[in-house]
């Protein structure tokens, strides 16, 4: 008790000084050296802190940017920079998994080869020598026919350079094939949107949200998705805009919205068809900006005719005069921003959609401009980088397959070599993938843990986690921020941009060009491509908030909000181009495999599968391997109304078979009624091989039937049915 | 006489997304490992379709004006600092478990696998150089905000009239929460007597000497 006393009065002068001292350094940014002897003795966190350096969140496309804090050479903690407008400084629990994952003891720390049914630990050296003699022996015994014969899977999610890198061996050594993670992500609407507009980016920027008068979340769920951009919504609500939430579950984003809608998944396209034909006959859409700018438009019209809204209720369960108040709001309302989700790429129907929304915004004169346009979840990856890839890409060289001619040549055995720099478990019918993946000769794997990828795998060279590399990478708001490396790698772990560029030399020799660190890289696309110019590493470095795509030089700042000022859109026309050949007609139909498509299989699969993420996890991967995020998942589970499962001999708490025509899993049924009824929603991210029973589960996507549309897969929409257990 | 208000951790509740991100926050900060929460988040539903809504609170220790674990225990290891954080020294700790007994708000837990008790202590690391705790600093939306001044920014929130010092603005009454009403505000009977008499004549002496030596910054706190 004597002791404290001293404690006391010592500790406040103490703290009183530190105070100050705090306030002083706390205007210098990273690397700083603070925290010194006078931290109080009874504190409950352990040690100090040696320095800050700053870094960034590798997960979303919020892109974080973080400042890590540092003992020795080891990261204990991340906290959010301060210096990001976008972000505030704030973070969302991912993010925070990635000190837990860094140092897991279950990360795979040397490459492994695997001999018999063991594994063999390897150099480095050795593992890449391996590779690159697979793929030469490759390019020896189909001397006329092996392009198609070394695949990726994408993405290179560790760093920009690391995404040029793998393009630049793949290509260069003869091989086209990189499975772009867009196939199972927002390839659909991004593609919409470069074809109607010109470039498959969001059209602004976040903050112009503030400038809105409506911003409508098409399915976008924010506070489960971005949950750092949920002040800007709050912030815009504060301005007076009114937020109008599309979304079939009553979620967290429900908490910040003024109204929502909840219709049936996979009817976007439907709705915005009947909202147009409102805007039409009403003539309420701005005719001088329709006849200046958008090229199509007679054909929306003899498109939209058909969708009466009591046609549009019966499809989308939104009832008529919902739908022509809602066409006469968005009408009425000067500047709008629709912020679409990532589900609405996830139909057979997605390109669909996301057109006739394109057109719903083109009728509005809501493309361009202060206060307008289309954002899209996972949307800001910077254009332009064509003019360099126009260096490395051999001009003989095929175009790259899509992957479903990849799985089929797989089944058919002749992939010989696969990079699988990802999982597998995100397409759909994973089982179907795993087993063709069994054909393959020689499969790489760059993984983090000894999950399924691991297991098909022949050599295992494990990457390195984002604390331990440095590299641009881009986020929402098509900005660039640079990471810099925190701590050395552990173990022999690498970065893919050195795997990929250690490779393509092994291959292809002096030719290849040298490259040391990532910055190289950078500098290779920045001298090369105009829209790239201002990017150098040093700029970057200084911008918490990273600089917005396009900045042409050094001394451009960056362009924020609208990407098509003064309405001059990127197409061949310069206008909206709704009419397109790629696209085919404009029109909608039901998703594939949606039980009101198909009455007949509705018989056995009535209700609705909805699979979607959760704020703590990144797909059904890396999070997975986090006990911290264990702690709020709770494996398979089902979220159903109680009319879904009445009759059903379901309650609350039950386990239940959740069966599709491909496959059956078992989960626990939650009953609520924050999800309409004949819905059924499941988390995506669970896996078989975490160490930690919240995250342990059955991969959703094995149960998902494969359906595709021109671009990406199908991930919700199709018909289920839930048995008891 | 009033010479600090102490400091205030508020909780907005329409704005939280139950993300549990304060949480892991407070994990990383606090040296607590999985399992050990220090903080809380939980939700549930209210209302109906189209009113239905999913509503959460993120609870941690109110650090109360007049705390009964402080009372409670038997080794020194909480203590009322003059700015109204109820602070857990854990190297004085021994782990009886009084204090859980004692918090009417079920607050401390005992952490087997670091064979003490934990709670929040406020971050006092990082609020005494001038930062705001890890829970506050994590919060992407907002939702915890930190006034070192004292000032609530809502008069009705939970707790605010009481005195304590993580005060509540939630979207219902407190008791769905399952906060208890009325507010404890001094707490000494709580808890089951025969489990904690052990504790309560050096919790006395500890808080008799706290009180002597402090009451005058502490005085009218509540």
């Amino acid at each position: 008790m004597k002791v404290g006393d001293g404690k006391k009065k010592a500790g406040i002068s103490r703290r009183g000084f530190l105070k100050a001292g705090a306030l002083g350094a706390g205007a210098v940014l990273a690397p700083r050296v603070a925290r010194g002897a006078g931290r109080p003795a009874s504190g409950p966190a352990e040690g100090e802190i040696d320095r800050e350096v700053a870094s960034c969140c590798q997960f979303c496309q919020v892109r974080c940017t973080t400042l890590a804090q540092v003992r020795g050479d080891r990261v204990v903690n991340v906290y959010g920079n301060k210096g990001n407008a976008w972000t505030d400084g704030k973070m969302c629990p991912k993010g925070q998994a990635l000190v837990e994952l860094t140092y897991s003891p279950h990360r795979l720390l040397y490459p492994l080869l695997r001999d018999g049914s063991a594994w063999r630990r390897v150099t480095y050296g050795e593992a890449l020598d391996a590779v690159a003699g697979q793929i030469l022996k490759v390019k020896a015994a189909f001397p006329e026919d092996h392009a198609h014969r070394v695949v990726l899977f994408a993405p290179l999610w560790e760093s920009h350079e690391s995404e040029i890198a793998a393009q630049m061996a793949l290509y260069m050594s003869g091989f086209p094939d990189i499975c772009s993670p867009g196939d199972t992500c927002i390839g659909s609407s991004a593609t919409a949107l470069r074809i109607c507009l010109g470039s498959p980016v969001s059209t602004t920027t976040v903050d112009e949200v503030l400038n809105a008068e409506t911003l409508v979340l098409w399915g976008a769920n924010i506070a489960e998705m971005y949950p750092p951009y949920v002040r800007w919504i709050d912030r815009a609500r504060e301005k007076g805009v009114r937020v109008v939430y599309l979304d079939p579950r009553v979620t967290a984003t429900s908490n910040n919205c003024d109204e929502q809608i909840m219709g049936r998944p996979g009817t976007d396209g439907a709705l915005a068809l009947g909202l147009a034909r409102v805007m039409i006959k009403e003539d309420l859409y701005d005719r001088a900006y329709v006849a200046r700018h958008v090229d199509g438009f007679t054909e929306l019209a003899a498109a939209a005719e058909g969708y009466t809204p009591e046609k549009v209720a019966g499809i989308t369960w939104i009832p008529a005069e919902r739908v022509t108040a809602l066409a006469r709001q968005l009408a009425a309302s000067r500047r709008t921003v629709v912020w679409l989700g990532g589900s609405i790429s996830r139909y057979t129907n997605s390109l669909q959609s996301v057109r006739a929304i394109v057109a719903l915004q083109a009728l509005t004169a809501n493309l361009s401009g202060p206060g307008k346009g289309i954002m899209n979840v996972q949307g800001g990856k910077p254009g332009g980088v064509e003019p360099f890839e126009e260096t490395f890409r051999p001009p003989g060289l095929e175009g790259a397959l899509s992957f479903r001619k990849v799985l089929f040549a797989m089944e058919q055995k002749r992939v010989k070599v696969l990079l699988l720099n990802s999982s597998y478990r995100r397409y759909p019918d994973a089982r179907r993938v795993r087993k063709a993946i069994g054909n393959v000769d020689f499969v790489v794997y760059r993984g983090f843990f000894m999950d399924d990828e691991a297991a098909l795998a022949h050599l295992i060279i494990p990457g390195t986690m984002p604390f331990e590399s440095a590299g641009s990478q881009y986020g929402a708001q098509r900005q660039l921020v640079w990471r810099n490396q925190v701590v050395p790698a552990r173990g022999e772990t690498v970065e893919d941009w050195r795997f990929y560029s250690d490779l393509g030399r092994k291959i292809n020799g002096e030719k290849f060009p040298a490259v040391k660190d990532p910055e190289d890289i950078l500098e290779m696309v920045r001298r090369k491509c105009p829209t790239w110019a201002g990017f150098t590493k040093e700029r970057l470095q200084k911008a918490p908030a990273g600089i917005c795509w396009p900045c042409p030089g050094e001394d451009h700042p960056g362009t924020r909000g609208t990407l098509y000022p003064g309405n001059r859109f990127m197409t061949t026309s310069g206008k909206v181009e709704l009419r397109s050949q790629a696209l085919g007609p404009i029109e909608w139909s039901d998703p594939e495999g949606a039980p009101q498509a198909e009455p007949e299989k509705s018989k056995d699969f009535p209700l609705i599968f909805l699979q979607g993420k959760v704020v703590q996890h990144w797909q059904h991967t890396y999070t997975n391997w986090s006990a911290y995020m264990s702690q709020f998942s709770n494996g398979n589970y089902v979220q159903v109304h109680p009319d879904t499962v009445k009759g059903k001999g379901l309650k609350d708490g039950d386990w239940a078979n959740l069966e599709t025509e491909v496959g059956k899993i078992r989960v626990r049924v939650v009953v609520s009624e924050t999800i309409l009824p004949g819905l059924v929603w499941t988390p995506s991210h669970p896996a078989n091989t975490s160490p930690y029973d919240g995250n342990k589960g059955e991969s959703i996507n094995t149960i998902v039937p494969s359906s595709w549309d021109k671009v990406s897969a199908q991930f919700n929409g199709f018909g289920c049915r839930l048995t008891k257990a | 006489m009033r010479t600090m208000a102490g400091r205030l951790i508020f909780f907005e509740g329409k704005k939280c997304i139950r993300c549990h991100s304060c949480e892991v926050g407070c994990q990383l900060e606090n040296d607590a490992p999985p399992g050990v929460r220090l903080r809380w988040v939980t939700s549930h539903v209210r209302g109906h379709v189209p009113a239905l809504r999913e509503v959460s609170v993120s609870t941690a220790c109110f650090h109360c004006s007049d705390p009964s674990c402080v009372a409670a225990c038997p080794a020194g290891a909480l203590r009322r600092r003059s700015d109204g954080v109820v602070e857990h020294l854990r190297s004085r700790c021994i782990g009886c478990g009084y204090c859980v007994q004692s918090c009417p708000f079920h607050v401390p837990k005992r952490s087997p696998a670091q064979h003490t008790m934990r709670k929040c202590s406020f971050c006092v690391q990082r609020i005494d150089r001038g930062k705001e705790p890890a829970c506050v600093a994590k919060c992407p939306t907002g939702a915890l905000s930190y006034h070192p001044d004292g000032k609530t920014p809502d008069a009705q929130a939970y707790g605010s009239a009481e005195g304590l010092h993580m005060v509540y603005a939630l979207q219902g009454p407190p008791e769905e929460y399952r906060l208890p009403v009325p507010v404890p505000r001094n707490t000494v009977a709580a808890g089951q007597p025969w489990k904690w008499l052990g504790g309560l004549l050096p919790g006395a002496l500890v808080l008799a000497w706290l009180w002597k030596r402090l009451s005058p910054t502490e005085e009218g706190d509540g």
